[in-house]
C-alpha cells in the first residue's frame, strides 16, 4: 500500500502537509446553551454544552472552580459499518477524559467556582482524527454558550509513514500502524494543551511531526476563529449591535 | 487613549493596551492579561465617550449575576427563612423572605416551588450564590414582587437588553399597538408575560421569542399577522 | 474541489459494506512539458524537442516493458490511474515502470489524472471500472493534446483496438505499439522485436506480422486447455489432482518431477505433451495417469545431433518433433560438483522402476523470470531460406531446463552469433514453443566476459557496482586499530599471542588466525580469530542491506564478486601479517588428547606473525631444522588437528571427495593456462579442523542461549533411496557398501580399495558425494534440537562463524555470539522467526546460485582452455547405457557421455587410432546390462563396466557463429602416455 506516491500525493489526492476541507456551524441546538458541528474531510462531530449550572453530585462540587464533566459518543452509524457502541466502552471513556483535559485548561474555571459545565460530543462520521475535531467542537460549543475562555483552542493530528510526515490523517492512513501524533493548543500563546501520540518515533523525527501538527493547528484555529467571527458579527448586526 | 470602536471579539482576544495611568473599568467578558484588556468571552466590545468604561456585549442563553440587575426568578425551594430560586444562573440565588414589601415574621410572602418573582439582584459574587431581594434600598418593592399567572419565555441576554431599551423595543411597541398585555423582562433572559385571555399571551410570548434577529419592519409585519389571526 | 468516492465492498467473512472516501482534485497537477506556459518549471520533465509525446494505458504498461525499456523510447506520459492498476496487477512490472519513470533519460512523467480537476472523471452509470479506465487515460490525451495544440503531437499508444477506435472518435490520435514503430520508429530497427507477442485477442486483425504470430483457424491445439482456477482448486480438494513444484530433468528437458506431498512420492511427467506448457519452477496441478501408463525415466541418452542441432525445418515450424528430443537438447559436457538435485537422484535411482506418472491440467503459479533468459538463436539448418526481414526463429536457453522460445526479430542474421536475452510473453495452447521477445544483446558467443555475464544473469547475481550509500559505512583508509577499540567493552588485548594465518595462495581477503601455545599445567591454549566484521557491519545499515541480499561472495575462475566493498574485505578485516586487527576469538583449553577442557569467547584485538599460505606452512612443519615459535606453534596444531579429525573419523564422519580441479590463469590474457587437480595437504587439512571446532562451540554457545532464534547449519541424513545409484554401481562390481549410518559407509568407503587401480577409491567417494543431500542454513526454531545434525561431519549441531568477510550466515552468528556475551543487543530483525526463516531460505538460495555460477564459470574456461588443444586423458566409467557410457576425467574433473553407436551423420574424426574399436562399434550394437552395469558388444569383443578404467580424446568442436562444445570420444588406453595414467 502506497501511502505517499513519488509524486508527493496522498491516497485522497493531498499532499503530505495540507489539512483535509474543513467546515464548522455553531448553535444548531435550541435546547443546548451553546452547539456545534465541526468537520475535518468526512469526519463530522456535534458538540453540545449545558451550563455552567449546580453541580449535579453535591460531593464532586470544587469550591474554587468549576468542573467539566464530558462525554464523548461515537454514534452507531459512525463507521463503515453499523455498531452500537454504548458510551461505556474502554475508548469513549478515553477520549472524554482526554477532552476534558483539554478543555479544563481552555476554560476559565476559577470565574465559576462551585458550578458544573456539561460538554456532550457526539462524533456523526468517524474518519480518522475524530479526538482533534472533537476537542474543535467543544471549543466552538464553549465559545457559543459564553463561557468564559482563555483562548479558542485548536486540535489538530499528524502522523509518519513512508519517510513522510502527514498532516491530518484520515482513517486508511490511521489504519496503516504509523505513529499518529494528536495535539490541540492555544494559538495566542502556543501552549499546548494536549499531547498524545500512539507507536514510537525516534526524537528528530518527532519534533519533525511534532512542528508539523502545530502548524495544522494553527492553521484550524485561524479558521475557527473566522467562523466564529463571522457567527459573532452576523448575530450582533441583526440584533443591531454593530452596523455592516 | 484609543476608542475602541464597536469591534467584534472572540475569547483571547486583545481588545487594547491598558493605559499608562487613570481608571479602567471593566465590564463582564473582559480581563487584564499581560499588558491588555482581553477577551473571554466573543460578542462586540463598547466603550463610554470618556474611555474610561470597556464592556462586551454577548449573547448567552446562560446569566451570569451582576449586582443590580432585574431577574425573573423561578422559586425552587424554601430553607428556613430564605427562597432557593432559579435565575438561570450558574447557582441557584437566594431570596430571603423578608425581602418583600411589607413582609414581616408573621407576614410571611406565600410562595411555593414553582412560582415566578420578580427580583433584583441585591449581591452577586462569584463564590457565593446571588442574593436578591424583592424591595429596593428602602423598601419599596416598585415593580418587583411575585408575578402571577403568565407565562415564562426563555430568550437570550441580548435580547433581554433589548426589550429593556428605551425607547421601547419594537416587538413590545407593536404589540401594544393592539393588545393589552404585562410583560417583566429579566435580565437573565427569562421574561414573564401575561394578559387577559391566554391566547393573547400565547401570542405576545411567540412574538417575542420570533423577533429576536428580525427588523423593525419585519417584525411589524410578523406582529399584524399574528394579531390578524386572534381578530 | 472535494469529492466522495463511493463504492460498496463485499468485506471477507460476506458482508457488505458501503464505504466513503474523500477524493480531492487539485489545480496544481502540472503537465510536465516546457512547451506549457503554466507548468511550473520544477515540474518540467518532457522534452519540448521530442517528436511526439506518447500516452501509455495499463496493457502496454503490464505486458510491453522491454519495449518501453529500450533506449529509444523516451518522453512518454503515465497516467497514474496507470500506475495505480500495474500496482496492483503485478509488483514486478510496477517496479520496473516505477524504475522508468525515475531515470532522467527515459524522460518518463508521472501524471496525476485522477486528482487533476479537469481530467478527473467519474465512472457512468454500467460503466465497468476498466472502462472508466480507458476513459480517463483518453480524456488526459485529449487534455494534452488540446492544450498542446499545434506544438506538439500527442499520441495515445494502446494495443487495445476499442479503445482506439474511441479515441479517434474523440479526437485523439491513437496506435497500437507495433504499427508505431513501423509507421513512425523507422530509425530504431531492434524496437519491432521488443514489442511483446502479446495475445492474439487484443491485436486487432489487421495488424498482421508485425505485433503478433497470425492466428490462422488452419492451426490446431497442440497442447491440452488448462483447466481454470476454479476447477483446480475445486480438483485439488477433492484429491483429484495433486500440487507441487515442477523440477525439470537437466539432461533431458522434456522429463520432469513434480513433488507431492499428496502421493508421497514424486510424480514423473515423461514428455512434452504431458508437462503440458509448464516450466521448471511453476506451481502445478498434476492429473495422475492410470497405473498401466505409468513408466521410468528414460533409459537412453537423449539426442545424437551435432553441435548445431538436429531435426528438420519442417517439422519444428508445425511441432511435429520427436518426443524426447528438443533442438539441440544433447546432453553437455558438465562440471561435476556437489551433490545435484533429487530429481536427478531419483531419476538415476532405479531406471525402468516404475514410477507415479501423470500429466499437467492446469498452471497454478507461473515462475518466469522477469529478468529474463540468456542463450542464443537456433542455427538454421543447412537447407534453410536465407532469413531477411522479419522472422520467427527459436531462441535456446543456455539453461537446460528450459524449453526453445520462439521470437520475432528483423536482426536474426546478425544475431546467430550473439548471446541474447529473451524474455518469455505467453504460451499458448496452439504453439510448440512458448512466445518471447527480445531484450538485450550481450555479446559474442564464447567470449569470455559474455560468457561470464550469462553465467551471472542466469545464476541471478547482482554485479553492480556498491552504492554511494553502501561506501559511506566504510571507514575510511589509512585505518588502524586504536585505544577506544582496545576500551571497548568485551574485547581483550591479545596482541602478544603468536598469531598466524594460513590461506590459499593468492588470498588477500583472511579471515581467519590461528594459534596454539603450551599452558603450565601441561594442557595448550588453543585459539581461532576471526575477523570482526559485525563492528563495522552495523544492522539496518546501507551496507547491511546490501550485504543480507548477496549473502555470500561469489567466486568465478577469474573474478570475484565481493559481498562486501574491497577496503573492508581486503584490508580493514583482513587479518593481514604484521598488522593489528580487531577480532572475534575463541580460545580454547585442551589436553594433550585434543579434549576441550574449557572454551571461552571474546572479542579481541591480534597482531598476526605472519599470513602463510598452504604450501609454506607445510613446508615449515616438515622441516625439522625450522624451530621458530610459529613453526612450533603449527606443529602442535597439526598434532592436535590430526587427533581431532582421528575422532571425528571414529564417530562417523565422512571423508568425501571433491573433484574440484584448479586452473592457473595468465595474468595478461586471463585466459585459462593449465588446469588441475586441487590438490589438498595436511596444512589444509588442519587449518579444516580448527574452523570446524570454531564453528561447533559456537554453534553450541548461541543455540543454547538462543534456541529459537539461531542461525544453524544441518546436513539432513540421505534417505536410503538416494544412496541407490552408488550402491548399484557398488553391487556391479561386487562391492558392498553399508548405508546405515554415516560411520559404517565411512568404514565402507575405506574398504572399497582395488590394489590394481588407485584411483578406485577416490572415485567411489566422488560418487558417494553426489548422494548427498544438500546442507543447509535454518533457523533453529524450526527444527527439533535431534534434526540439527550435520551428517557428514557427524556433528549434531553446527553453524557457520569463521568467514564473515564472505558469508552473511557468518555475520548473523557473530551478531548471535555478541548478544550472547552481552557485548551487543540482538537487533529485532534477528529475533524475528519469520524473518530469519526467510533470510534463512535466501541464504541458501544465494549459496546455491554462487556454488552453480563458480561451476558454471569453471566450465566456461575448461571450453575455453580446450579451444585449441586435443588432449588424451585418462577417464573411468560411471555410468552405462544401451548406446554409450558417461566417463568421468578427474584431470579435469569432466563428466560426460562417449558414443559407442556411431553417430547419426558419421564420425568423420575416428582415424586410424581407434580402428580396432570402431569397426566392432560399427559392426555390432550393444547390450545394456542394468544389473551388473555392463554393456557389452554383441559379438562379446568389447565390454564396458561402471569403474573401468578407459581413455578419452578431449577436443572442443566448433559449430555454427562460435558454438563450441566439447566431446568426449574413446580411445585406447594404450595410447595414454606414462604419465597420463591415473594415480590416486
Amino acid at each position: 500500500m502506497e501511502y505517499v506516491t513519488p509524486e508527493g500525493l496522498r491516497i485522497d489526492g493531498r499532499r503530505p502537509k495540507e489539512l483535509r476541507r474543513l467546515d464548522c456551524s455553531l448553535d444548531v441546538l435550541q435546547s443546548a446553551d451553546g452547539s456545534a458541528v465541526f468537520q475535518m474531510g468526512n469526519t463530522k462531530v456535534l458538540a453540545a454544552v449545558f451550563g455552567p449550572h449546580e453541580v449535579e453530585v453535591r460531593n464532586q462540587m470544587k469550591e474554587d472552580k468549576a468542573i467539566i464533566k464530558c462525554e464523548y459518543a461515537m454514534a452507531a452509524f459512525s463507521t463503515g459499518e453499523r455498531r452500537k457502541r454504548g458510551k461505556s466502552d474502554r475508548r469513549s471513556q478515553e477520549l472524554s477524559l482526554v477532552i476534558k483535559a483539554a478543555l479544563e485548561q481552555t476554560v476559565m474555571v476559577e470565574l465559576l467556582p462551585r458550578t458544573q459545565i456539561d460538554v456532550y460530543v457526539q462524533v456523526l462520521q468517524a474518519d480518522g482524527g475524530t479526538r482533534v475535531a472533537a476537542i474543535n467542537a467543544a471549543v466552538l460549543a464553549l465559545a457559543s454558550a459564553g463561557v468564559p475562555l482563555r483562548d479558542l483552542a485548536a486540535g489538530c493530528a499528524a502522523g509518519y509513514l513512508e519517510g513522510h510526515s502527514l498532516l491530518d490523517l484520515n482513517f486508511q492512513e490511521d489504519s496503516a500502524g504509523g505513529p499518529d501524533c494528536s495535539i490541540a493548543l492555544h494559538p495566542n500563546s502556543d501552549r499546548l494543551v494536549l499531547l498524545q501520540m500512539d507507536s514510537r518515533l525516534p526524537m528528530d523525527t518527532f519534533e519533525a511531526v511534532l512542528n508539523l501538527a502545530q502548524d495544522g493547528c494553527r492553521a484550524v484555529a485561524s479558521f475557527m476563529r473566522q467562523r466564529l467571527l463571522e457567527h459573532t458579527r452576523k448575530l450582533a448586526m441583526a440584533r443591531g449591535a454593530v452596523r455592516a | 487613549m484609543a476608542n475602541v470602536e464597536k469591534k467584534v471579539c472572540l475569547p483571547g482576544d486583545l481588545v487594547q493596551k491598558l493605559p499608562e495611568e487613570g481608571v479602567l473599568r471593566l465590564g463582564p467578558g473582559l480581563e487584564t492579561r499581560e499588558q491588555h484588556v482581553a477577551a473571554v468571552k466573543s460578542g462586540v466590545a463598547h466603550q463610554n465617550k470618556s474611555g474610561s468604561l470597556l464592556w462586551l456585549e454577548g449573547r448567552q442563553k446562560r446569566y451570569i449575576p451582576a449586582e443590580g440587575d432585574v431577574v425573573v426568578g423561578t422559586i425552587v425551594d424554601r430553607y428556613g427563612e430564605t427562597f432557593t430560586v432559579d435565575i438561570n444562573g450558574p447557582l441557584l440565588a437566594l431570596l430571603p423572605q423578608l425581602a418583600f414589601e411589607g413582609a414581616t415574621r408573621r407576614n410571611r410572602p406565600n410562595l411555593k416551588s414553582g412560582d415566578l418573582v420578580y427580583a433584583r439582584v441585591a449581591a452577586a459574587s462569584r463564590d457565593l450564590e446571588p442574593q436578591l431581594s424583592c424591595v429596593d434600598n428602602l423598601g419599596r418593592a416598585t415593580v418587583m414582587g411575585p408575578l402571577k399567572d403568565g407565562i415564562l419565555v426563555q430568550v437570550t441576554s441580548s435580547q433581554a437588553r433589548a426589550l429593556l431599551a428605551s425607547p421601547p423595543a419594537p416587538v413590545l411597541q407593536a404589540l401594544g399597538a393592539s393588545l393589552q398585555y404585562e410583560v417583566a423582562v429579566g435580565q437573565n433572559g427569562r421574561v414573564w408575560v401575561c394578559s387577559a385571555s391566554p391566547r393573547t399571551t400565547v401570542l405576545v410570548a411567540n412574538a417575542i421569542s420570533a423577533s429576536e434577529f428580525l427588523s423593525p419592519l419585519q417584525i411589524q409585519t410578523l406582529v399584524g399577522r399574528l394579531v390578524a389571526q386572534i381578530q | 474541489m472535494h469529492h466522495n468516492n463511493q463504492f460498496v465492498k463485499k468485506t471477507k467473512k460476506g458482508q457488505i459494506r458501503k464505504v466513503v472516501r474523500e477524493h480531492y482534485l487539485r489545480d496544481d497537477i502540472w503537465s510536465g512539458t516546457p512547451l506549457d506556459e503554466e507548468c511550473e518549471a520544477s515540474a518540467h520533465k518532457l522534452s519540448a524537442s521530442a517528436s511526439h509525446y506518447l500516452v501509455i494505458d495499463t496493457n502496454i504498461a503490464l505486458h510491453q516493458l522491454d519495449f518501453l525499456e529500450h533506449p529509444a523510447i523516451t518522453d512518454v506520459v503515465v497516467c497514474s490511474v496507470v500506475l495505480e492498476e500495474v500496482r496492483h496487477k503485478n509488483s514486478a512490472a510496477y517496479q520496473r515502470l516505477r524504475a522508468l519513470c525515475a531515470s532522467d533519460a527515459k524522460r518518463f512523467y508521472v501524471f496525476a489524472n485522477e486528482h487533476h480537476r479537469e481530467t478527473f472523471i467519474k465512472s457512468e452509470a454500467g460503466e465497468s471500472p476498466n472502462d472508466r479506465n480507458d476513459r480517463a487515460i483518453r480524456v488526459a490525451t485529449k487534455w494534452y493534446a488540446d492544450r498542446l495544440a499545434g506544438r506538439m503531437e500527442v499520441i495515445l499508444l494502446t494495443n487495445d483496438s476499442g479503445s482506439r477506435r474511441l479515441a479517434e472518435e474523440e479526437g485523439v490520435r491513437a496506435i497500437g505499439a507495433a504499427s508505431y514503430v513501423r509507421l513512425l520508429r523507422p530509425d530504431a530497427t531492434e524496437l519491432l522485436d521488443m514489442v511483446a507477442a502479446g495475445t492474439v485477442v487484443e491485436e486487432d486483425p489487421e495488424e498482421e506480422d508485425g505485433g503478433a504470430p497470425v492466428r490462422s483457424a488452419k492451426r490446431k491445439r497442440i497442447y491440452e486447455e488448462h483447466k481454470t482456477f476454479s476447477e483446480v482448486q475445486a480438483g485439488i480438494r477433492e484429491g483429484r489432482f495433486h500440487q507441487g513444484a515442477l523440477r525439470v530433468n537437466r539432461y533431458n528437458p522434456y522429463e520432469g518431477y513434480v513433488g507431492s506431498d499428496s502421493v508421497g512420492q514424486d510424480i514423473l511427467l515423461a514428455g512434452r505433451s504431458h508437462m503440458n506448457r509448464a516450466m521448471d519452477g511453476d506451481i502445478v496441478a498434476v492429473e495422475l495417469l492410470p497405473e498401466s501408463e505409468w513408466r521410468g525415466p528414460s533409459s537412453k541418452l537423449p539426442g545424437q545431433g551435432k553441435a548445431t542441432g538436429g531435426g528438420s525445418d519442417a517439422a519444428e515450424e508445425e511441432g511435429n518433433e520427436e518426443e524426447d528430443v528438443g533442438a539441440g537438447a544433447e546432453p553437455e559436457v558438465f562440471q561435476v560438483g556437489p551433490p545435484d538435485d533429487p530429481s536427478v537422484l531419483a531419476q538415476r535411482a532405479g531406471e525402468e522402476a516404475k514410477q507415479p506418472t501423470g500429466r499437467v491440467v492446469g498452471i497454478i503459479s507461473r515462475n518466469w523470470r522477469s529478468r529474463g533468459y540468456c542463450g542464443s538463436l537456433k542455427p538454421p539448418s543447412a537447407h534453410a531460406r536465407p532469413l531477411h526481414g522479419a522472422s520467427n526463429v527459436l531462441f535456446l536457453p543456455v539453461e537446460r531446463r528450459y524449453p526453445a522460445i520462439r521470437i520475432q526479430t528483423r536482426q536474426a542474421d546478425s544475431l546467430m552469433d550473439k548471446r541474447l536475452v529473451v524474455a518469455i510473453d505467453s504460451w499458448p495452447s496452439d504453439s510448440t514453443h512458448p512466445l518471447g521477445h527480445y531484450v538485450r544483446t550481450l555479446g559474442t558467443i564464447g567470449d569470455k566476459d559474455t560468457e561470464t555475464e550469462v553465467v551471472l544473469i542466469e545464476n541471478d547475481i547482482n554485479t553492480s557496482p556498491f552504492t554511494p550509500a553502501v561506501h559511506e559505512c566504510v571507514p575510511t583508509l589509512p585505518w588502524r586499530v586504536t585505544e577506544d577499540h582496545l576500551a571497548q567493552p568485551g574485547r581483550t588485548d591479545l596482541r602478544h599471542l603468536p598469531v598466524c594465518s594460513v590461506d590459499p595462495p593468492g588470498c588477500k581477503d583472511i579471515d581467519d588466525a590461528l594459534h596454539v601455545r603450551p599452558l603450565p599445567n601441561g594442557n595448550y591454549e588453543l585459539g581461532v580469530h576471526i575477523a570482526d566484521v559485525t563492528n563495522f557491519l552495523r544492522p539496518g545499515s546501507a551496507m547491511d542491506v546490501e550485504a543480507a541480499a548477496r549473502a555470500t561472495t561469489t567466486y568465478l575462475v577469474q573474478r570475484r564478486i565481493d559481498m562486501l566493498p574491497k577496503p573492508l574485505t581486503e584490508d580493514i578485516c583482513s587479518l593481514r601479517g604484521g598488522e593489528e586487527r580487531l577480532t572475534f576469538s575463541v580460545l580454547w583449553e585442551v589436553n594433550d588428547n585434543a579434549e576441550i577442557q574449557s572454551t571461552k569467547f571474546t572479542k579481541g584485538v591480534i597482531k598476526s606473525r605472519a599470513a602463510l599460505q598452504y604450501a609454506e606452512a607445510q613446508s615449515r612443519i616438515d622441516d625439522p631444522r625450522l624451530q621458530d615459535e610459529i613453526t612450533l606453534s603449527l606443529r602442535t596444531m597439526n598434532k592436535l588437528a590430526k587427533i581431532l579429525r582421528r575422532r571425528r573419523a571414529e564417530r562417523g564422519a565422512l571423508q568425501l571427495a571433491s573433484p574440484e580441479v584448479k586452473f592457473t590463469i595468465d595474468t595478461e590474457t586471463h585466459d585459462p593456462l593449465d588446469v588441475g587437480m586441487y590438490q589438498v595437504q595436511e596444512a589444509n587439512q588442519m587449518v579444516e579442523e580448527m574452523m570446524l571446532l570454531a564453528n561447533v562451540s559456537v554453534a553450541e554457545a548461541i543455540a543454547h542461549h538462543f534456541p529459537s532464534c539461531s542461525l544453524l547449519r544441518r546436513h539432513p541424513v540421505p534417505a536410503p533411496r538416494q544412496f541407490e545409484p552408488i550402491l548399484q554401481a557398488a553391487a556391479a562390481v561386487g562391492l558392498t557398501l553399508d548405508v546405515s549410518t554415516s560411520k559404517s559407509l565411512a568404514e565402507s568407503l575405506d574398504a572399497a580399495v582395488r590394489p590394481e587401480d588407485p584411483y578406485f577409491n577416490k572415485l567411489v567417494r566422488i560418487l558417494s558425494t553426489r548422494c548427498m543431500t544438500q546442507a543447509l542454513y535454518f533457523c533453529s526454531g524450526d527444527h527439533a534440537p535431534h534434526e540439527f545434525l550435520h551428517y557428514g561431519l557427524a556433528s549434531p549441531i553446527y553453524t557457520h562463524f569463521t568467514s564473515p568477510i564472505r558469508r552473511y550466515a557468518d555475520v548473523m552468528v557473530h551478531r548471535l555470539l555478541a548478544a550472547v556475551l552481552q557485548l551487543e543487543s540482538l537487533p529485532e530483525t534477528a529475533r524475528d522467526r519469520e524473518g530469519l526463516r526467510a533470510g534463512a531460505d535466501n541464504l541458501n538460495k544465494r549459496h546455491r546460485n554462487a556454488q552453480l555460477a563458480g561451476r558454471a564459470s569453471v566450465e566456461l574456461h575448461t571450453l575455453i582452455f580446450f579451444k585449441d588443444r586435443t588432449v588424451h586423458a585418462d577417464a573411468r566409467v560411471t555410468k552405462v547405457k544401451a548406446n554409450g557410457l558417461i566417463v568421468f576425467v578427474p584431470k579435469y574433473g569432466i563428466e560426460g557421455p562417449v558414443y559407442l553407436t556411431p553417430r547419426a551423420d558419421g564420425n568423420s574424426n575416428s582415424g586410424p587410432s581407434s580402428s580396432s574399436n570402431n569397426k566392432a562399434v560399427a559392426e555390432s550394437a550393444f547390450v545394456l546390462d542394468e544389473k551388473k552395469q555392463t554393456v557389452v558388444s554383441r559379438d562379446g569383443s568389447v565390454r564396458y563396466r561402471v569403474f573401468d578404467p578407459c581413455a578419452v580424446r578431449i577436443h572442443v568442436e566448433e559449430g555454427y557463429g562460435h558454438r563450441r562444445q566439447l566431446v568426449l570420444e574413446l580411445i585406447s588406453r594404450e595410447q595414454l602416455q606414462e604419465a597420463e595414467q591415473m594415480v590416486a
